[in-house]
């Protein structure tokens, strides 16, 4: 009968000191000693006179021993799991706060590299003037002496005629080139109307047609009706979308579809843009005039692509292109507190996103 | 026919020289380069030009205040004034304050073109 006494107490003592750990062992194991003894007394029919019996002691200290054992390994496997659970929320906040850190660096390094940009614009926009003039004047007298050449003697020579008009090509190009440093120090200068968007996109669309039609270039037009007019510089936008349109051609030598669209849009309406309000340019529930120009050319090379907007940054062939194109519309495009960006699209091609603020 | 007197005030010696030889070897004209602005008025009145082709930009006095300066003595006063200037691209050319303004750099037929279209009745 005495072992099934001993389990009959031992169990209930040992699950006690599994649930409640070391401190409910120790009651668990001392409300055992005189419950064995009744339990004892009760099967044994033993005199109620002896409690203690010699024989009956290492059974109960066995117990008692047990339960301790099971109560304090109770313990250390609950506080195993406390500090297992502190250090899952540790890691987590630490992910947090990297996560935020993270960020905060993103933040910092694309508010340092518009720094960046300004000044250099800056500096490049006083530079350009003065370079813009000090070029123009020889040029000048190299154009007056070339028209002097051909007009002082009958020239004949094929050869001298080709090499005059070489010469005087190659004066335009230069002075195209001064007149775009010029174009960019006088950025400062902007004239608002108010207008209409897709006026100024078509009046863009139909100064580079024949570049267009030279390329190949499908024209798709998705402008929405019924915009409403914004307030912008005419001339200075349209030089924004001409060089946009022309960027786009040359990246479609062998032909391509150039798609144009404006649509009205709640800077709410799209994930997208909240960026835009985060950058502060726009308010939330601000309406924007959402304006897409979409090539499907060649695509820009992610490795130069953070510096398409560098002041004489280019991949054109030395001579065929100023690398001021589209540092000009960037300059452009912030006067008007607006915003432009590109990026390459996953189907190929570039996506230029314009947005601009309706009035 | 008399040749028709033009004075070129600029810095730019090399360009003076050349549109003096080049407008000069038209055989109509007879032409006086001042390369420092702050003669000008001094070479004017000495010169009596019909036609002043003035810069803007030079290292001296700015070819406003040479204009200016011009316009106020009662010697030169009348005599047309024409810009001519590398701070200036074509699409910005034209009248500005009574005064053609022409972007360097120009080609020789513009600039006679231009000068033709300037010079007083009588001299014409």
């Amino acid at each position: 009968m005495g072992s099934a006494v001993s389990a009959l107490v031992t169990i209930p003592v040992v699950v006690t000191a599994y649930i409640l750990g070391l401190r409910g062992g120790i009651i668990a194991g001392f409300v055992s000693i005189p419950l064995n003894t009744i339990l004892y007394n009760i099967t044994d029919n033993s005199s109620w006179d002896v409690i203690f019996q010699q024989e009956r002691f290492p059974g109960m200290l066995a117990i008692l021993l047990l339960s301790l054992l099971v109560g304090r390994m109770r313990d250390l496997e609950m506080l195993s799991q406390y500090e297992l659970n502190q250090r899952r929320d540790a890691e987590k906040s630490l992910k947090r706060t990297h996560s935020n850190l993270q960020r905060a660096h993103n933040d910092l390094i694309a508010t340092q590299t518009q720094l960046i940009q300004a000044e250099k614009l800056e500096s490049v926009g006083t530079l350009a003037a003065g370079v813009a003039h000090e070029v123009k004047n020889p040029l000048s007298t190299i154009q007056l002496g070339l028209d002097f050449l051909s007009h002082q003697f009958p020239i004949t020579d094929e050869d001298i005629n080709k090499v005059l008009k070489n010469m005087k090509n190659a004066v335009k190009r230069a002075d195209a080139i001064a007149k775009e440093l010029l174009e960019f120090s006088a950025m400062r200068k902007i004239h608002m109307k108010t207008v209409q968007i897709n006026r100024v996109i078509e009046q863009s669309l139909s100064l580079v047609k024949h570049e267009l039609l030279k390329n190949n270039v499908t024209l798709v037009k998705e402008l929405s009706p019924n915009l409403p007019k914004t307030k912008l510089d005419q001339n200075k936008i349209s030089q924004v979308f001409v060089n946009l349109f022309l960027n786009a051609c040359h990246a479609m030598p062998y032909g391509g579809t150039l798609t144009v669209s404006t649509s009205l849009k709640s800077i709410n309406e799209d994930k997208t843009l909240s960026r835009y309000i985060k950058n502060g340019l726009f308010k939330p529930g601000d309406m924007i005039l959402y304006t897409e120009v979409i090539d499907t050319g060649t695509g820009i090379p992610e490795e130069i692509i953070t510096r398409i907007f560098d002041p004489f940054f280019t991949t054109k062939p030395t001579g065929q292109g100023t690398g001021l194109g589209l540092s000009v519309t960037k300059k452009i495009i912030e006067l008007h507190e607006a915003t432009i960006d590109i990026t390459n699209r996953e189907e190929g091609g570039v996506r230029t996103l314009l947005l601009l603020k309706p009035i | 026919m008399r040749k028709k007197r033009i004075l070129i005030i600029d810095d730019e010696e090399d360009f003076t020289s050349t549109l003096k030889v080049s407008l000069e070897g038209t055989g109509q004209y007879e032409v006086r380069e001042e390369n420092k602005g702050s003669r000008g008025l001094l070479t004017a009145k000495e010169f009596q030009p019909d036609l002043i082709i003035l810069d803007i930009i030079m290292p001296d006095i700015k070819g406003g205040d040479v204009a200016r300066q011009i316009k106020e003595d009662p010697s030169v006063k009348n005599i047309p004034i024409v810009f001519v200037t590398a701070i200036l691209y074509e699409s910005e050319e034209g009248i500005i304050g009574n005064y053609p303004f022409i972007a360097k750099p120009v080609t020789l037929e513009k600039l006679i073109q231009i000068i033709e279209g300037n010079l007083p009745n009588e001299s014409n």
